[in-house]
């Protein structure tokens, strides 16, 4: 069919005559994942999600996505009405969706009065489906459960059965319901004893009451599963030290390497997954998790691809800067000496409207982002962005916008001092102000104040940098950062007695690109 | 090894297609499915009014659980936002909670342009000369003379 049959969505009822249908389906996806709710769990605050969703959710900020009321993983509890609502609804979907979609047609092949007929005649069943969609809702959703062959579909009545079966069975057999609401019936005296195990015997009375309506041959090869009962226990993670921790790790059977950070990482989510397993009726066995566990690994654990080689390396500790600069010596050197080619070549007044534009212009593509890498230290959004801005200039059209700017430029280059249009901050120390480069500089600054890099790693990365700087220019100290991703201090940069004779607008266009392109390679 | 794109950031995509909120438009790179362009309106009544500006939001892997990032690339005179098009609002911060969503966050976003928060400022200049009574007119009018200058559509 369409895209939107691959994922069904809530916006699959626009088109069809159930439009009130879009905000049924809403409500019962989770507002975490935006799926159907998957073992939904409700919180102290009354708010549902799914199982895992809300454990991750909760052990990542300990607050209720909805409201933000604190709340603790072990306070959750099954949601099983909602678990059966949409149970039912997913089977009853696909043909509910078909009649709807259906009737929806014939409704405008109707406004055709050409056309009519030949659909009349061509969809036998169509004026059957007409007529289950003109009643009400839950009609047309249990006509559309009886028409289909499907032996998903779990008839409406046979749930009410089951919700029966609990009220008489307790009426007649003068047992007391376990007081910690697991649902157990006991005799009186049982009670006591019955308390220390609850939880456990909790999830029996899982399988007896609430896995009815699942089918019956799928319950029995899940019987025969490996199920996971208990729950794991949240640990104290800063009480743990690396050896005892990387034991716990072995004991639950997960995998023990890495660093006590990683370890604290795989075990949180060891521990949401295993116990959103517990809560689930339909639990997978521990090999399914220890998978589900290593595609995380992949992914976001200890395994994933670093998002930048380079930046990890430059951002390590143990940086050896100079080492770094005489390695790359070579490459640096041809940067420059392109970067010096190219500004000798560049007529100055030609380049400053690009300059500008820059700034205002869309980041290039992030090549390679999709990597998926959980550790994004140099994310697109502070990447500057050069590469386009050579062959680009959106604002070309704009003739108000480029006559200020060639006026400031003009100003700038002669040596008359503009009021910039621009806020305190540019009159800081670290600004020279009668120098013109800053102006013009908005987003260009991001070398220096990286916003997601970590301050605590800026001395560290300027001490490994030195070395480089010695040898570099300014500006090409500014085009080589971007490549490397690095934080290039202002106001080393701006102080370089260099840059202040380099002409307002003068950029290196060719080597950016150049040291973009072969950058392409560094962020994997 | 590229992780898997979770469903959600799919289904968020289509329903911005489907559904686009009025004055917001988000759209992903062809080669990377989180990475959005996205253009937002100065809401009207605003000083920036009339203007178009474009931001970059990029989700990271751990998005629902962590908020996406997101920054002007339009130059904007505003006191929540600072020269680099950072911006601070709460839920991109302590207050981002998984139940939000693009849509929402971009909503705030245009919301935080009709009501600027000096109180609460990123670019300390812009707030200050925001917060000064007798100031107040002369920073409006650079607001709305940034928005024709550099927000044009």
């Amino acid at each position: 069919m369409d895209i939107a049959s691959d994922i069904p969505d809530s916006t699959d009822w626009l088109e069809t005559s159930l439009k009130d249908f879009v905000q049924l389906e809403s409500a019962l996806h989770c507002q975490i994942c935006k799926e159907f709710y998957n073992t939904p769990m409700v919180t102290s605050c009354s708010h549902s999600f799914c199982s895992r969703c809300i454990r991750t959710s909760l052990s990542a900020d300990g607050r209720c996505p909805a409201c933000r009321t604190p709340d603790q993983a072990s306070r959750l509890r099954n949601n099983w009405a909602l678990q059966e609502v949409v149970a039912t609804f997913l089977a009853a979907r696909p043909t509910a969706i078909r009649v709807a979609r259906r009737e929806q047609l014939e409704a405008q092949q109707a406004k055709r009065p050409g056309k009519r007929k030949r659909v009349v005649a061509g969809l036998d069943d169509v004026e059957e489906a007409g007529a289950g969609s003109r009643t009400t809702r839950s009609k047309s959703r249990k006509m559309a459960a009886s028409q289909t062959s499907n032996p998903d579909v779990i008839e409406v009545d046979d749930s009410e059965d089951d919700d029966a079966y609990e009220p008489e069975a307790a009426a007649d057999d003068g047992l007391v319901e376990c007081p910690l609401g697991c649902g157990k019936r006991m005799k009186i005296e049982q009670v006591e004893p019955h308390l220390d195990r609850c939880e456990d015997e909790k999830q029996e009375v899982k399988k007896l009451t609430f896995r009815r309506p699942a089918q019956q041959s799928q319950r029995e090869s899940e019987r025969q599963s490996p199920r996971p009962q208990d729950r794991l226990a949240e640990l104290n993670y800063s009480l743990l030290k690396e050896q005892p921790m990387r034991k716990k790790l072995e004991e639950i059977g997960i995998p023990a390497w890495g660093t006590k950070q990683l370890m604290v990482k795989r075990h949180t989510e060891w521990v949401n997954l295993w116990n959103a397993n517990c809560d689930s009726n339909l639990p997978r066995s521990k090999r399914d998790l220890l998978q589900d566990l290593d595609s995380w690994e992949r992914t976001q654990g200890g395994r994933a691809p670093t998002a930048n080689a380079m930046s990890t390396n430059v951002m390590r500790k143990d940086f050896d800067g100079t080492g770094w600069a005489n390695k790359n010596k070579d490459d640096f050197s041809r940067l420059i000496a392109d970067a010096r080619r190219k500004k000798e070549i560049e007529d100055t007044t030609s380049d400053p409207p690009k300059a500008e534009v820059e700034d205002d212009h869309p980041m290039p593509k992030m090549d390679g982002k999709e990597n998926g890498s959980p550790h994004v230290d140099v994310p697109p959004i502070t990447e500057p962005s050069a590469l386009d801005s050579a062959t680009s200039a959106p604002y070309a059209d704009n003739t108000d916008a480029m006559a200020s700017i060639r006026d400031k430029v003009e100003a700038a280059n002669e040596g008359r001092h503009i009021e910039p249009l621009m806020n305190e901050d540019f009159r800081n120390t670290a600004f020279d102000t009668t120098s013109p480069i800053s102006t013009p500089k908005h987003h260009d600054d991001d070398e220096y104040e990286q916003p997601v890099q970590g301050s605590q790693n800026e001395a560290l990365l300027s001490e490994g940098l030195r070395s480089i700087r010695r040898e570099v220019s300014g500006d090409d100290e500014h085009t080589r950062r971007q490549r490397t991703g690095s934080p290039c201090l202002m106001a080393a940069h701006l102080h370089n007695a260099s840059t202040r004779q380099v002409p307002m607008f003068e950029l290196p266009s060719e080597p950016v690109k150049d040291l973009d392109g072969a950058g392409e390679g560094t962020h994997f | 090894m590229t992780a898997p794109l979770p469903k959600r950031i799919i289904k968020e995509t289509e329903r911005l297609q489907s559904e686009p909120v009025p004055g917001i438009s988000a759209s992903p790179h062809d080669d990377n499915a989180r990475y959005f362009d996205v253009m937002v309106e100065g809401p009207g009544g605003s000083c920036y009014e009339g203007g178009v500006f474009s931001l970059e939001l990029f989700l990271p892997d751990d998005y629902p659980m962590c908020p996406p990032r997101i920054r002007f690339l339009t130059r904007i005179y505003h006191p929540n936002i600072d020269r680099l098009g950072r911006i601070c609002l709460d839920v991109l911060k302590n207050n981002w909670s998984p139940a939000l969503q693009i849509r929402t966050i971009l909503l705030s976003i245009q919301a935080l342009l009709g009501a600027p928060n000096p109180d609460d400022p990123l670019n300390e200049a812009v707030a200050k000369q925001w917060k000064a009574r007798e100031n107040q007119p002369e920073a409006i009018k650079t607001a709305r003379e940034w928005t024709r200058l550099y927000a044009n559509k």
